[in-house]
Formats: C-alpha cells, structure tokens, sequence
C-alpha cells in the first residue's frame, strides 16, 4: 500500500511539473481546448497532490507559508506583468498568476485541512474578528470609500496591482466561515468524546 | 469510607471535610456567579434585550475549552501512554490505592512534574519521564516507610480526581477565559466599527450616496431607489445623522463612542483580573489541601502526606531537565503576582508547607476563616454589581436585582458553616457569633458601592448641583453611546434631587444595611439549627448530606419567593408595583413547599431521630462529632470522621 502511495505520489509530481511547463511554452502556440484541458488536468493533480499532503499542510506554519507563498506569486504576476520580459511576453505573468491561483486553492485546503485536523475553530472566528474588523476599514479606506467599496470600482487594472488586504481577504473569509462551521461540530464530537471517556 | 477510625478516646477526632461541601466548589460557584450572572440575568423577565450571542459565548464556549483542554495538554506536551515496566508499575499502585476509574497514565521526554489533569469522564496522570521512572524504582522497593512516600505521591494526586476539583479548576479557567476573550473581541470590534461610522458616516450619511448607490449597484438591472433607506435612517434621529454626516465633527462624535466602549468593557476587564489573581488562584491553593486530606485519609495517615511532599520536591529537583526559553518566560509570568509583597501570599498557586500541616491537624481551616469566606462573597457581589450597572449592561438588564446577594451570601455562608455544625452539634455562642460577624463583614462590602454613591450625593447638595446634575447627564447619555438625540435633560428636569437621592442612595442603603442582615442571620442560625436537629438522625447515615441540601434549599426557596418579593415591595414601590398573579402564585408554592418540607422533617425526626442505628437505644442529647452510644459503645455518623490522625500525633 505505502509502495503504492508513493509511486503515485511520484507519478503526480512528474505529471504536474511537466503540464506547468508545457503550460509555460504553449501557453500561445496551443490552442484553446488544449488549454483548457491541461489546465483541468493541473487542478486535478494538484488536488491529488494536496490530499496526499493533507497531514503536513494541516499545521499553522505551512498554512503561513502558502498565504506568504501567494503574495509573492501575486507580487511576481504583478512586476513580469509591467516589465514584459521579452523573453516569453505575457506568458510569464500569466504563469504566475496561475501558480498564485493554485496557492489560494491550497492555501484554502490547508485552512480545511487544519480546521478537520486540529480544533483550531475558536482560533479561526478570533482571528477573524480581531483582523477582519480593521481590515474592512483597510480595504474601505483602499477603494476610496464606502461606494466605491460597494459598487467594486477600483482605479486601474487589478493585475497590475497587489495589496497586502488580498491574501488577507481571501483567508479570512474562508477562516470565519470555517470556524462557524467546524464550531459546533467540534463541540459534538468533544462531547461524543467526553461520553465515550 | 474511612475504614481505619482512631477508636481511641483520648484522640481528637477530626472532621472528614472530604463528605461535606467544599471550599473549592464555592469558589467555583463564586466564579460562575460573577461571570455567568451577567449573561444569564439578560434571560430574565424584564431584560429589555436577549443577547444570545453573548449568552452562547459564556456557556457554549467555556464548555468548548474545557472539553478540549485534556487533548491540548497531552498535545502540548507531547505526552503519550507507554506500555513499559514503569508506566505498569504506576497503574498497578494506583489501582491499589483504591482508584474506581483508573487514570491514563502518560508520560512525555519534556520538563514536568506529576500532574492530574482531564474533563468529566476522562483522566489522566501525566508526568516527565525522569520523575515517572524515579517513582516506579521507589515503589519497586520493599514494603518500606520510603516505598509509602511514594505511595502518597500517587495518592494525592489520585486525590485530585477523587474530589473532582480536575473539572472545577479546568472550568472555571474556561469560563474566566472566554469572559476575558469574548470581551476583549467585543470592544475592539466596537473601536473599529465607531472609528468605521465617523470615518464613513460623512459620505453615507447623505442622500446623495443613497441616490448613485441605486444607480450603480447593479449595471444591468435596471435602478431601484434606495434613497428611502437613507429617509427612514434620518426620521429615527435626525440629529445625531445630522451630526455624523458633518467632517468637521469627528472628534466630538468620537468620545461619546469612546465614553461608551470603556465604561462598557472596563467592568468586565477588572472582574476578570480580580476573579483570576483572587479567586482562581485561591481555588488552586484549597484544591491541594483538600487532596492531601484525601491522600491522608487514602494512606490512613497525615504525617507521611508532608513526607510524601518533601520527597516529590527533592525528585523534582533531581529530576528536572533543561526547560525552553518559553518555558522559563511562562514560570516567570505565572510566578509575577506572588511577588507583590503584602498580597503575595494570597496569590500564590500552592498552599505553604505551615498551611498544609495545619489543614492535616485541623481540616476544618481548608474552608477558610469568617474573614475570608464574607469578603469572597462580597466582593463576588460588589464585582456582578459592577457588571450589572455598566453602561452595556445597566440599560437593558433589570433583575435579578437583590436576589442574588441575598442567595449567593445564605447558600455560600450556610455551606461553610454546616462542618462546624457538624463538630459542636449545637447552635453555642460562638457560632452564633461568627454568623452575625460574617453577615456584618458581608453587608458592608456589600454597602461599598452605596456609600460611595452615598458619598458622590453628599458632594453634589454640598457643590454645584448644575454642574453634578451635568455629569450624571452625560453618564446617561454615554449609556446610549451618543446615539441619544440630544443631550438628555434628566437632574432637575425629569428627576428631582431628592428623588435622585432617595432612590439611588437612601433606599439602596436601607435596604441593604436594614433589612438584609437581620434576614440573612435569622435563616441561617434557623439553617444550623434544623441541621442539628438533623444530625441525630443517626438513622439515615450517609444520606443525611441530601438532607443537609434540602434543608438550605428549601429555606432558600422561602427567601427568594416570599421574604425578597415582600422587601422589593416596601423599598422599590417605583420598580416592583403591585402583587402580580405569577408573584402570588410563586409565594403560594413556596408556602406549600414550607409546609410539605415542614411535615416531612416531623416525621423523620420522630421515628429517626435519637436512635442507635446499631443496637436501636436511645441516643439522648445533641450530636458532637465523635459521639458514641453508650449502651453498644459505637461511633455516631462515622462517615464524618477523619481516618487519620494529625502530622503530630
């Protein structure tokens, strides 16, 4: 079984690094379908990937690693985006944008991982809470007021700009909603526990 | 059950305080009182608001915490149970020692002591592997007086779970915790969203927002006017829009918020640091006597419990390892309020060694002196009076008014004082004395704050009374947090001074230094004495503990539905009007339950009472602790002797 699991792990990674390079060189010469069916194939492995690991995402220093991962992807999406290496063109920012999105899939999964894993659930609605009540105010203040906030107008184009609110938004939001869910049902479980003694 | 009961007269019996209440389970209760009174009393009748948010977070989460903690300690500590000689050892002494549910022995690499710890129905007895090795070779040893030392290490911390105070020390730190963090989350939410509102409220709060709101929400969708929202927010309070919509007032409408966010929160932030330095503390100080009586009454001894501490001491000592960095920060911080120098001791986390020997030669002193059980309850209520007319909570919340003082004093006081019930048997003078001492003690930290109100009233016919009846304004005002439409009129006004002074000061006062002590010291000496009578049930046995409770609960029940109902009347006529149907009926049950509880006790005392429950004679006389009967020369109630004798004899 562990023989198994390892020469598929295996299998995995060559096929996830070879679909990301292809993806990097053919990004314009392929066409479409082709695209398209690569880039399920990448979520499909990469899903893969991140169950295999799910014992080693589910600690609080990988789930910081993979949101700071992320804002470097973004940081980089955003510098190739405004240089244009001549080399490979768009190609590189796209990529990179494409690895940020993969880090927000993990960087969530890490969040679920953790959150069934460990009962990290008062954590998540504290940190939500503590971080989420000035941040609206950050990302009010960042918009340009409460209108524009609300109606998601933004000066400029969002792929030539990064805000450290980004990582922020999007693992807070899922760490509340997270933390509400898995709440009560590891309540249930303490007390099912607690019964059982 | 003691089994091994000195029989000889000479001894000095001692009370087996293990089968009456203990001190632990009233500074539990006091700790419950104060953090669960405020959540709870928004349930009750006359509670303008229901916060099940709060009341979900005081109850929901404290339990959470404590349910979870055993699993975090194994965790944190890397603890883990190992099937080697050592840990067999431990179980097998355990399991001698009269253990009904063994504890999961774990054990980790890392720096600790012994340590028993666990919820409900789960427990554990972890311990650094050194020290789990140094025991195992010690009780390895041949029946020796060193191989007992060890033994009473076991058996102390078997205590522990034994007394359950594991549960009442975890929950209690679960629920100062979440009071302490629902809290602190509450008020820097409140920061953000005031800080939100006067940052926002010039651009929201006017109707053109309103207006390119309807139009630009949905691009597609064709507009809806939403300008109505912004109509029916302005016809609410017109002024206080008025005054959020202008920049140029930003600092003047942040200090009504500000005002009102402290005054909200402070209470809840001192009764925290007061409930953990004071009485959690204090909790874990009582929780060790109490299990060095139960390893005392364990190993049919007390001498060799102090023993048994020395050892563990000097095991410790030769055991510990290396501690981290962090672990030194924590021994430092935990160790910080010991090192106040007059209130040190009473902040410590372990009993001294002098106090240990004295609650071993006389168990009685682990519920404390008179002192110290009348300024735990009356700091208790002075500090769920504090939470009670804070401005988050004086404006919706009502009840329960004067019945909790009155309630948490008579049960607290008539808990503490049944072992001594138990030991003289009689209601003598000194008794008698400590009840009216501890009710006087009680009523005036009660009467703190009233004086001090009393005081502040005394300051203001003595001063400017505009500038006073400005204040108290603004106190009123802050409880809206500035959401008021205007800046309240209410001294001179609406309430005159001499009322202000009547019902705030005068009333209060002579409510509660009037009529609550004679009340509170005619219940409980009527209390002692039924539990005296009681005692010669000898019958009964074991069982008379229930009816120790049922006698407290049953005059507990006639002062909170008939004597507390009939004050309010006389002294708050403005707040309590009339008798309403639920009050009369609620007096008429109690009424029935006096009577029933009245005939029952008939009974009972007439055929149980001041007989032999051995050779059926006739027992005459009250009950004193180690009382025999004459004609078969047997021990009266054993169950409330200690089997074992003082360190000194």
């Amino acid at each position: 079984m562990a023989n198994a699991v390892r020469d598929v792990t295996r299998v995995a990674w060559g096929l996830f690094a070879l679909t990301n390079v292809i993806l990097l060189f053919g990004m314009q010469g392929l066409p479409l379908h082709v695209q398209l069916s690569l880039l399920g194939l990448l979520f499909i492995l990469l899903a893969c990937l991140l169950i295999r690991y799910n014992q080693l995402l589910a600690q609080w220093r990988v789930v910081g690693a993979i949101w700071l991962g992320y804002g470097i992807l973004r940081l980089l999406s955003v510098w190739t985006h405004a240089s244009q290496i001549p080399s490979l063109g768009d190609n590189l920012a796209t990529f990179a944008l494409l690895l940020a999105t993969m880090a927000i899939l993990s960087g969530w999964f890490s969040l679920f991982a953790l959150a069934i894993r460990r009962d990290v659930s008062l954590a998540y609605i504290v940190m939500f809470f503590a971080l989420g009540a000035p941040l609206i105010r950050g990302l009010v203040i960042e918009a340009g007021g409460v209108l524009n906030f609300l109606v998601g107008q933004v000066a400029g184009d969002p792929l030539s700009r990064f805000s450290i609110t980004e990582p922020l938004v999007m693992s807070l939001s899922c760490m509340g909603t997270l933390g509400f869910i898995s709440l009560p049902a590891h309540l249930i479980w303490l007390l099912i526990k607690e019964l059982r003694g | 059950m003691p089994r091994n009961i000195p029989d000889n007269t000479s001894t000095a019996y001692k009370l087996n305080i293990l089968r009456l209440p203990s001190h632990t389970s009233i500074l539990f209760a006091l700790i419950a009182l104060v953090v669960l009174g405020a959540a709870l009393a928004s349930l009750l009748p006359g509670s303008q608001l229901c916060w099940p948010p709060i009341v979900l977070g005081m109850t929901l989460l404290p339990l959470c915490d404590f349910l979870r903690r055993p699993g975090r300690q194994i965790s944190r500590w890397k603890m883990t149970h190992r099937q080697d000689e050592t840990t067999a050892v431990i179980e097998s002494e355990l399991t001698s020692l009269g253990a009904e549910r063994l504890p999961t022995v774990v054990s980790t690499y890392r720096r600790l002591g012994i340590h028993a710890f666990g919820s409900l129905r789960r427990a554990y007895l972890g311990l650094g592997l050194p020290l789990a090795q140094a025991l195992s070779s010690g009780l390895k040893e041949p029946n020796s007086r060193r191989r007992d030392r060890f033994r009473a290490i076991l058996a102390h911390e078997l205590g522990h779970f034994l007394n359950r105070d594991v549960w009442l020390m975890w929950l209690s730190y679960g629920l100062l915790k979440m009071m302490v963090l629902v809290m602190a989350l509450n008020l820097w939410i409140g920061l953000n969203l005031s800080l939100f509102v006067i940052e926002n409220g010039p651009e929201v709060l006017q109707p053109e927002f309103w207006r390119a709101l309807s139009q630009r929400m949905l691009p597609d969708v064709p507009a809806f006017d939403l300008l109505p929202v912004y109509d029916a927010l302005y016809q609410q309070n017109p002024l206080l829009i008025e005054r959020l919509a202008d920049p140029t007032r930003r600092l003047e409408n942040w200090q009504p918020f500000f005002f009102n966010l402290v005054s909200a929160h402070w209470p809840f932030a001192a009764s925290g640091l007061v409930l953990f330095l004071i009485y959690w503390r204090r909790l874990l100080r009582v929780r060790e006597l109490y299990a060095d009586a139960r390893a005392a009454s364990l190993m049919g001894e007390a001498a060799i419990v102090l023993e048994a501490h020395t050892l563990y001491t000097t095991l410790v000592a030769f055991t510990a390892t290396v501690s981290s960095p962090w672990e030194r920060l924590r021994g430092w911080f935990l160790g910080l309020p010991e090192r106040i120098p007059v209130l040190g001791k009473q902040l410590a986390l372990h009993p001294s060694r002098r106090k240990r020997k004295a609650c071993l030669e006389d168990p009685i002193q682990a519920l404390g002196s008179w002192r110290w059980i009348a300024v735990s309850v009356g700091l208790a209520v002075v500090l769920l009076d504090f939470l009670l007319r804070g401005t988050l909570t004086a404006s919706y919340i009502y009840e329960p008014g004067p019945h909790l003082p009155f309630l948490a004093a008579f049960v607290v006081f008539a808990v503490w004082l049944l072992p001594r019930v138990c030991i003289k048997g009689k209601l003598d003078h000194d008794l008698a004395r400590q009840v009216v001492l501890i009710v006087s003690l009680f009523t005036l930290i009660k009467l703190i704050p009233h004086l001090l109100d009393a005081v502040i009233a005394l300051l203001m016919l003595l001063g400017d009374q505009e500038a006073w009846g400005t204040a108290i304004d603004l106190w009123a005002y802050s409880m809206t947090g500035g959401f008021a439409t205007e800046l309240p009129r209410l001294m001179g006004a609406e309430i005159s001074w001499p009322q202000f002074i009547e019902w705030h000061v005068v009333r209060p006062i002579a409510y509660f230094a009037l009529l609550m002590p004679p009340t509170l010291i005619v219940f409980l000496l009527t209390d002692a004495r039924l539990k005296q009578r009681a005692l010669t049930w000898y019958r009964v046995g074991e069982r008379l503990r229930h009816i120790f409770w049922g006698i407290s609960g049953l005059l507990a029940a006639v002062l909170v539905l008939v004597i507390i109902p009939i004050y309010n009347r006389l002294l708050f006529p403005h707040i309590y009007e009339g008798w309403s149907a639920a009050v009369l009926a609620r007096m008429a049950m109690a009424f029935a339950v006096v009577l029933v509880g009245g005939l029952l006790f008939w009974h009972c005392d007439r055929r149980m009472g001041k007989r032999c429950p051995h050779c059926d004679a006739l027992v005459p006389s009250t009950y004193h602790l180690g009382k025999k009967c004459k004609p078969c020369d047997r021990l009266l109630h054993h169950w409330l002797i200690a089997n074992y004798q003082s360190p000194l004899s």
